[in-house]
């Protein structure tokens, strides 16, 4: 027995394809309309990549002269205080690049990836009240690179070949 | 006892791939290679609080900074995930352009 396409709509499997075939005929009756190639996400940006590669350079350098401040006896210069500057600094790059990225349409990932970068600095400020260790830095380091570099990684990958 | 990266990343490994059913292949290498960074990691911060190098408030805002960064390596799956549908797409739209722009006398496939 045939089953039209309508009657095949209404069973389980039916109602599951019928939504795909829905779908599928939308997007291409959007491209008709638009004429255009499908996009899903933000286009490669270079000056992402830039930016959050020069945050991560500046990122690197800070908590690498802090551990040697530490390692060489010279606590006082590891203060909140004497930091303040440079994480001003750094809140305002960083905000920066989040509201650029958030003008940047279908780029919601990479809004989230930094805001979480920018949680993660929060959390370096509030332990630099407390008062850093060496080896609390040299795992901040760590980590603060693994989530550089996913921004990073997830930007690359849109580039088109 | 002290603590193992692999006896870390088998766990964690197989709660995500169960989570992730179907997905799961297709993000194994990059995920599996996340966990291992995490395990390093909770490893690092048991032997520095066993130590004494960092405090209790530290542990916790490093294990906190570790989920952050490992969510940025999921988000980072997801773009490539979205990058790969996206040009598997355009590359079928591509195969069938000329077909179709001839067949409709303008250029309805740019």
């Amino acid at each position: 027995m045939r089953v039209s396409f309508a009657n095949r709509a209404t069973t389980g499997a039916g109602v599951r394809s019928f939504t795909l075939a829905r779908i599928l005929l939308l997007s291409l009756m959007s491209l008709a309309a638009t004429g255009c190639t499908v996009s899903l996400v933000a286009p490669y940006d270079e000056t992402t990549v830039t930016s959050v590669t020069d945050l991560l350079k500046r990122t690197d350098m800070f908590l690498i002269q802090q551990q040697s401040l530490l390692d060489s006896g010279q606590q006082s210069k590891t203060t909140y205080e004497n930091n303040k500057a440079w994480y001003d600094q750094t809140e305002v790059d960083l905000n920066a690049i989040i509201i650029r990225a958030q003008a940047i349409p279908k780029n919601d990932t990479t809004v989230k990836q930094l805001k979480n970068l920018e949680a993660a600095l929060q959390g370096v400020i509030d332990n630099n009240k407390a008062g850093f260790t060496s080896e609390y830095l040299a795992l901040e380091r760590r980590i603060v690179d693994q989530a550089i570099g996913a921004i990073l990684a997830a930007e690359f990958s849109k580039k088109q070949p | 006892m002290a603590l193992d990266i692999d006896s870390l990343v088998r766990p964690m490994v197989q709660a995500a791939s169960a989570s992730l059913g179907k997905t799961w292949p297709g993000v194994a290498k990059y995920a599996t290679q996340q966990f291992e960074y995490t395990a390093t990691t909770l490893v690092m911060i048991e032997e520095d609080s066993t130590a004494g190098t960092i405090t209790q408030a530290q542990a916790q805002s490093l294990l906190d900074a570790q989920k952050l960064a490992t969510q940025n390596v999921m988000l980072a799956l997801q773009t490539m995930s979205l990058v790969a549908i996206q040009n598997a797409i355009n590359a079928a739209l591509g195969a069938i352009k000329t077909a179709v722009n001839t067949a409709v006398g303008f250029t309805l496939i740019a």
